[in-house]
């Protein structure tokens, strides 16, 4: 289908969308900071399925109700060693699960659980940002604020460094030489890189990623096996990067850069994309009051909401509310759902940063 | 009979295909159906952001601007029905190709009842289920779900069992897919198609409508595969099933005031068609060569067979290069390039599927592919025997790659070097992309069809006499004598011509027009399948007249690049320009 336009953002608002190719689950809600590294949204099946016979171990008579001698309900998960399943009196029996696994439900008196759960589609933010917008059962719209390129051509990967530059004024070409550490966890871009040995040589510096205005067709196979993600720009064949692209780069060199690009399967039609937020993403921190900001989501610790998720409304640093009898600690307002907030201690929280 | 008042006078026809929305329209003129003219736009909805409507705007308001007429309001509303003459369409009807594969699983009792059956209506849209679960095999329900959930179906069809008994054993049939649809979110479910009996439907109703979208058909083991109400069902799902995937084809539905189908379908009802316009006991064979997938429908005496294969122009163009060598698709390219160069504007192609050739250059790499295309379909189609025991008549060659040529006789050559079938095949030409109007227009409007199918729909290129001989146990020379042959026309006069061996030979006739071929002289080893050769071959001039294909039975080019060229050149001197225009 149409794709007429690649956007190029020298500085600005940046509207990204992440979504999947087909209806699945959403994890984001509207106005949710996001990491890189957040889940928006997944498709997901469980590979493999098991029955487990209770009614022979336990003794049930065939009048007997084997839902009344079981410890789980559908659709709980069990650890390896949970009982599940019990008869009492003169017969004591337990049953406990061999693997960790999912209770799906019981059929002709066998229990069915399922295991291997495995995301099909998995679709992560790639860059710190914020959701604007929820598509339901398919994604969300991410806006932050700084630089962005679309790139003509990715190898699926996602990642993210410091923004360094080859020396164009030698050509620009990634080769042996610039194999060095310092493009050790760094995203570097060139005019090109002619030198399939170079591409794999740089896996033993891992790269955050590269960003090529051109590549040869025949180097894509290398390129889609290397473990960091690489982006061409401008053309598939021998060129350079072309100025705008290069102007974009140029500006925003020793910046936090984040390489983005959709696998390369047939549903995908989106082009990969090059992120270089205005504030630089800085990974977590020592202090939890400077660190949280709104938007962010923590899990309480313990309490009547212990384990739940829970977004952050307001921060309420201790010594700026004296009315309060808790005014001496740092405290949060979190909101867990639509209708429930509750303040909290900031120590009885966690922030949830999934790497 | 309906009298012309009550037929629509002008209707749409939209095409929404993975690269391009294509717009024909249609007019009722002095008693008649005609083929008014055409408009194409790039199909919008790429990345899920953007409606499908908005390209299929585009093309109208490109038709049009040709036609200088109205069919949609300022609201980009079709103006339904037709006012003041030149004011809005009276009927609308469309085709898409723009999802992906449905993801069909079957569920049925035994193999050779209702799964049959089942396999045999899915056949008439080309697809093949992702899973068939029979509860016959003996597996246990684990293995069954793990069988269901790793296919991961968007559609389920669920039969078996007559309408008056086998309810337990469809009941257990259901509980794996109860099941399996458990384990998944909402969101990820399959829709439910169940065809088994109207008791049995009730109860699977009552439970399955929470679960899933559901809906229910008549028994297909009672009323059979090819019962109307069993395909429409199976449309109406896979037409729900689309307006899901694709954003704005909902929206297309509600403002058409018409549902579509599947163009795979309409493609493969038209082929069906044209099968009873040709000679009987002959085989009609249609290919449809897309961006994201390849439409190959055989059909004889109304009997369909339809294919979909994964091989396309546009963003799976990279994957034709795992099923030939660089070197060999170089080798069908008419001038120097290296190897890198064309691999280079194949993967452009795959990263832009829009990107049309804009010179002679990047025009002979998609002809060189698409005769890899068409070696790839006739090797996954199965269609080694009509290819060579004579029994093929017709094929019509379709799609944008062999529609926008700068001569036709490219396409034709495209489709005797890709096919190279033996014996007389007619070849033709879907100039206007009109093939899948008439599979999706002929319930709507069975009128329209029987009227622009009796005009030239399609362009007759010619028909091409191959003859089967081993060259290398051929006793004549390449470009001696092979054959003679004699050309009569209607008003009775008679050319004789020498056929050469190894050549294109093509006699050049007036197009249109009803002529005789006489086999004068055929050498003992040659045979023309499927030609009967003591007696004269009626048959209608292209515009390539009528040619001979002496090339053997394996078309072999020389190992250097210059002998390479200079034949390929060769070849298409001998076939000439297009100097006839059609009539």
């Amino acid at each position: 289908m149409k794709n007429s336009s690649t956007n190029i953002i020298t500085s600005g608002n940046i509207r990204c969308s992440r979504l999947l190719s087909e209806d699945g689950s959403v994890t984001v809600f509207p106005g949710q900071a996001v990491d890189p590294s957040t889940q928006i949204a997944y498709r997901k099946i469980w590979r493999k399925h098991f029955l487990m016979n209770v009614t022979e171990s336990l003794g049930i008579a065939s009048d007997e109700n084997i839902r009344d001698f079981l410890t789980i309900k559908e659709g709980e998960f069990v650890s390896a060693g949970e009982v599940i399943a019990k008869r009492g009196g003169k017969k004591n029996q337990v049953i406990t699960a061999q693997v960790s696994s999912r209770f799906l439900g019981l059929s002709s008196g066998n229990l069915i659980f399922e295991t291997d759960p495995d995301d099909i589609e998995n679709v992560i933010a790639g860059f710190p940002g914020v959701v604007t917008d929820v598509v339901p059962s398919r994604g969300a719209f991410l806006e932050t604020i700084g630089s962005y390129l679309q790139g003509k051509w990715g190898n699926g990967k996602k990642g993210q460094g410091i923004l360094l530059s080859m020396d164009m004024e030698k050509g620009g070409i990634f080769g042996q030489d610039n194999i060095t550490v310092d493009i050790a966890g760094a995203i570097v871009f060139a005019n090109t890189c002619l030198d399939p040995d170079a591409l794999r040589s740089s896996v033993k510096m891992s790269p955050g990623g590269l960003i090529f205005g051109s590549l040869p067709s025949s180097m894509l196979s290398v390129a889609m096996k290397m473990p960091f993600p690489i982006i061409v720009t401008d053309l598939i064949g021998v060129g350079r990067l072309s100025d705008p692209v290069h102007m974009v780069l140029g500006e925003n060199i020793i910046r936090f850069a984040y390489l983005y690009s959709y696998s390369c399967g047939i549903q995908n039609k989106q082009k990969p994309e090059i992120i270089i937020p205005q504030e630089e993403y800085v990974p977590e921190g020592e202090s939890l009051l400077k660190k949280l900001k709104k938007g962010d989501q923590i899990r309480i610790i313990e309490g009547f909401h212990g384990g739940e998720l829970g977004i952050v409304v307001e921060l309420l640093p201790g010594m700026e509310n004296d009315s309060e009898a808790l005014s001496d600690i740092d405290r949060i307002k979190v909101c867990i759902d639509q209708n429930t907030e509750v303040v909290l201690p900031l120590s009885n929280v966690e922030m949830i940063h999934v790497k | 009979m309906n009298q012309p008042q009550d037929l629509a006078r002008t209707v749409l026809y939209l095409d929404i295909g993975t690269v391009n929305t294509r717009v024909s329209l249609f007019d009722y003129r002095d008693q008649s159906y005609l083929f008014i003219g055409a408009a194409s736009a790039a199909t919008s909805g790429g990345d899920s952001n953007y409606s499908i409507y908005s390209g299929v705007v585009d093309a109208v308001r490109k038709l049009e601007r040709a036609t200088k007429r109205r069919f949609l309001d300022q609201n980009s509303n079709f103006v339904i029905p037709m006012k003041l003459g030149i004011t809005g369409v009276d009927q609308i009807g469309f085709s898409y190709t723009c999802t992906s594969d449905p993801r069909i699983a079957l569920m049925g009792l035994t193999r050779t009842g209702s799964l049959q059956n089942l396999r045999n209506l899915l056949a008439n849209t080309g697809i093949r289920p992702v899973v068939e679960i029979c509860a016959a095999d003996g597996l246990d329900i684990s293995e069954n779900i793990d069988r269901l959930l790793n296919a991961d179906p968007r559609i389920v069809i669920l039969a078996g069992g007559t309408e008056i008994g086998a309810e337990k054993a469809v009941y257990r049939l259901g509980e794996i897919l109860m099941l399996a649809c458990k384990s998944l979110t909402r969101e990820q479910r399959p829709e439910i198609l169940f065809m088994g009996s109207a008791l049995a439907g009730q109860q699977m109703e009552r439970v399955f409508s929470k679960i899933s979208d559901f809906s229910y058909a008549p028994n297909v083991l009672e009323i059979g595969s090819i019962g109307h109400s069993s395909l429409d069902s199976l449309l109406s799902v896979m037409n729900r099933n689309a307006e899901k995937q694709v954003l704005g084809l909902k929206d297309l539905v509600e403002r058409s005031k018409t549902t579509g189908v599947p163009g795979e379908f309409a493609f493969g009802r038209s082929v069906r068609l044209m099968s009873r316009l040709i000679k009987e006991n002959q085989h009609v064979l249609g290919i449809d060569i897309g961006s994201d997938h390849t439409v190959v429908a055989k059909a004889k005496n109304l009997d369909l067979s339809l294919e979909v294969l994964p091989l396309g122009m546009g963003k799976r163009i990279t994957e034709l290069l795992n099923n030939f060598e660089l070197s060999e698709l170089q080798s069908w390219i008419g001038f120097q390039i290296k190897e890198s160069e064309v691999q280079d504007y194949i993967c452009n192609k795959s990263v832009y599927p829009d990107l049309v050739p804009g010179n002679q250059y990047s025009a002979q790499i998609e002809q060189a592919l698409t005769r890899f295309v068409l070696k790839k379909c006739a090797k996954e189609a199965g269609m080694n025997s009509i290819l060579r025991d004579g029994s093929l008549g017709m094929v019509l060659l379709c799609g944008s790659v062999v529609r926008n040529v700068e001569d036709p006789g490219d396409s034709l050559l495209i489709g005797m070097d890709g096919l190279h079938p033996f014996g007389a095949v007619d070849y033709f030409l879907d100039m206007n992309g009109l093939t899948s109007a008439v599979g999706a227009l002929a319930q709507l409007n069975p009128i329209l069809i029987s009227h622009i199918m009796n005009a030239s729909t399609f362009l007759n290129l010619g028909k091409v006499i191959t003859p089967y001989f081993n060259q290398k146990n051929s006793k004549i020379q390449d470009g001696k004598k092979f054959m003679s042959v004699a050309v009569r026309d209607d008003a009775g006069n008679v050319r004789k011509f020498d056929v050469p061996r190894g050549r294109i030979y093509r006699i050049p006739l007036d197009f249109g027009k009803n002529y005789e071929l006489d086999f004068l002289k055929i050498p003992k080893e040659v045979s023309i399948p499927g030609v009967r050769t003591w007696t004269p071959l009626g048959f209608k001039s292209g515009c390539f007249g009528i040619v001979f294909d002496t090339r053997g039975d394996a078309l072999e080019l020389p190992k250097d690049r210059t002998s390479q060229i200079s034949k390929l050149k060769f070849w298409k001197d001998e076939l000439g320009p297009w100097t006839i225009q059609p009539s």
